[in-house]
């Protein structure tokens, strides 16, 4: 079969798609979450980076840590659009 | 004469690759449009206006053009002009066909069906790599999808836990701007892969026709054309393709819009960094149908997406059987008279169907129409229908015009 799939190719596709494309979208969640007026109790979310744990109290602002970790959210969202554009431009297709 | 033939031939390939380019175009705009159409995060004319502006940029990106089109997949010597004119045809004719059907499939699997079709005309089986067409081809072909449909079905499985509790308000105010961004990552890629491809076939042909040396670079005004023909494509708006894609398929929300659409982004630049290259359409057609997948509560018809993985089954013999048709009318009727049949077989053919489309139509007006639970046998079983006659109109039409040719030797009937 190996010389009809390259396996190792499509099992590093298959493992960093799953990091990259699903990783991202959770930290986005993540970061509405932060910004979210409501607040919401606190959040158990396996897997979800410390430091930007949602336990910060109920108010209708975002507090400085909830800000922060928001923006540490939508950074790294950002950072890996900022990444996948240079792919495309350093025609690394 | 030999001279003549040669001119209108690389002419004739030009326009026919710039022609592919537009329907690789508006046959794609869903990929990336479709979803956040589907969840009003942007007007249908605003995301195919978006979208056309960034398949512009995409394809002025990168110029790591390589020069080949189905390396791998046929034998390299075997190409000709005439091989491709062909296979642009069998590729621009399945595009053309699974748009009146309102399914996304892939161009490049089209394109590679129609070279291989026509390859196959040319010189037997012996001219084509069937571990190429395997291994590049068929089993991507089928992975994609699953690969896709896993990684949208857990990002979305994972945003939908993590917002739960969250009003839909704020969900979707915020993730409307993600599924616009992660969208917009989509089309630039699309850009700079696929106009790319056009450029390649335009390059070849210039250099097998002799108008620039064999180590040109691709000339400013093929990049300016490609990359033109690809935006007013996708501007023009597959609606029928964004149809079945943003409504078809799962009711979308904004959260599983940019779930599937950041796993599309994803999947595919990274299965070209790691040199496992798969289908814009596939991946993210595989997406849409993961992230209802993974949302808890959504429905999914099974029933479009098979019907919709037939057709990706069916792309390489389909587009090969017209490339092989394409091809023997060529060689059959010989000189300017033979190219001049196959393009007016692409002309009717194209006509033809788009008279068909013109029964049932879909715009921007009616794309996010609620979908009727029997839309598609109907709207399939119709459109076929109409195809067909319309196509043996045209097909007879087109032999009215190549009998009227006055090169064109009598010859044996042509099949309808």
């Amino acid at each position: 079969m190996s010389e009809f799939i390259q396996l190792d190719a499509l099992l590093q596709v298959v493992v960093a798609g799953a990091i990259v494309g699903a990783g991202l979208p959770a930290l986005f969640a993540l970061g509405v979450r932060l910004l979210a007026p409501a607040g919401g109790a606190a959040l158990a979310v396996e897997g979800a980076p410390s430091g930007t744990d949602a336990a910060g109290p109920t108010t209708a602002r975002p507090t400085g840590v909830r800000l922060a970790g928001a923006v540490v959210c939508f950074g790294a969202v950002l950072a890996a659009c900022a990444v996948g554009i240079w792919f495309l431009a350093s025609g690394g297709h | 004469m030999e001279y003549v033939t040669e001119t209108i031939l690389l002419a004739l390939v030009v326009v026919t690759a710039l022609a592919f380019d537009f329907t690789n175009g508006f046959h794609d705009t869903g990929n990336a449009m479709a979803t956040s159409i589907a969840t009003r995060a942007l007007k249908p004319k605003t995301a195919v206006a978006l979208s056309a502006v960034l398949n512009l940029v995409g394809a002025f990106l990168s110029l790591a053009v390589a020069a080949t089109i189905a390396k791998g997949i046929v034998d390299a010597n075997i190409i000709t002009l005439e091989v491709v004119l062909a296979g642009l045809v069998g590729g621009i004719t399945w595009n053309l066909l699974t748009w009146l059907l309102g399914i996304p499939s892939s161009s490049s699997h089209a394109l590679i069906g129609g070279v291989v079709g026509s390859v196959l005309a040319a010189v037997g089986t012996s001219g084509v790599l069937w571990t190429g067409v395997l291994s590049k081809v068929m089993i991507p072909a089928l992975l994609a999808p699953v690969i896709a449909i896993g990684v949208a079905a857990l990002g979305t499985f994972l945003v939908a836990r993590i917002t739960k509790d969250l009003p839909q308000d704020t969900t979707s105010r915020g993730f409307r701007w993600g599924q616009i961004g992660s969208a917009s990552l989509v089309s630039l890629a699309h850009g700079t892969n696929d106009a790319q491809k056009s450029m390649g076939i335009i390059l070849l042909a210039l250099i097998a026709g002799g108008a620039v040396p064999a180590d040109s670079g691709v000339p400013f005004w093929v990049v300016l054309a490609c990359a033109t023909f690809m935006a007013l494509g996708t501007y023009l708006g597959g609606w029928r393709v964004i149809r079945t894609l943003g409504k078809g398929l799962v009711e979308i929300d904004s959260r599983q819009g940019m779930a599937a659409e950041t796993s599309s982004a994803a999947v595919i630049l990274l299965s070209s960094h790691f040199g496992f290259s798969l289908s814009t359409t596939h991946v993210a057609t595989g997406s849409i149908l993961g992230s209802g997948v993974g949302m808890p509560g959504a429905k999914v018809r099974w029933g479009v997406a098979g019907k919709m993985l037939a057709a990706w089954g069916l792309t390489l013999p389909a587009a090969g059987l017209v490339g092989a048709f394409c091809f023997w009318l060529q060689a059959t009727i010989g000189g300017v008279g033979g190219i001049a049949a196959v393009f007016a077989l692409l002309i009717g053919v194209s006509a033809a169907i788009w008279i068909a489309s013109r029964r049932k139509p879909i715009s921007a007006d009616n794309v996010n129409d609620e979908w009727d639970g029997d839309e598609t046998p109907t709207a399939v079983v119709d459109a076929a229908e109409s195809f067909t006659v319309n196509a043996a109109e045209a097909t007879a039409e087109a032999e009215a015009t190549v009998a009227a040719a006055p090169t064109a030797p009598s010859r044996e009937g042509v099949p309808a």
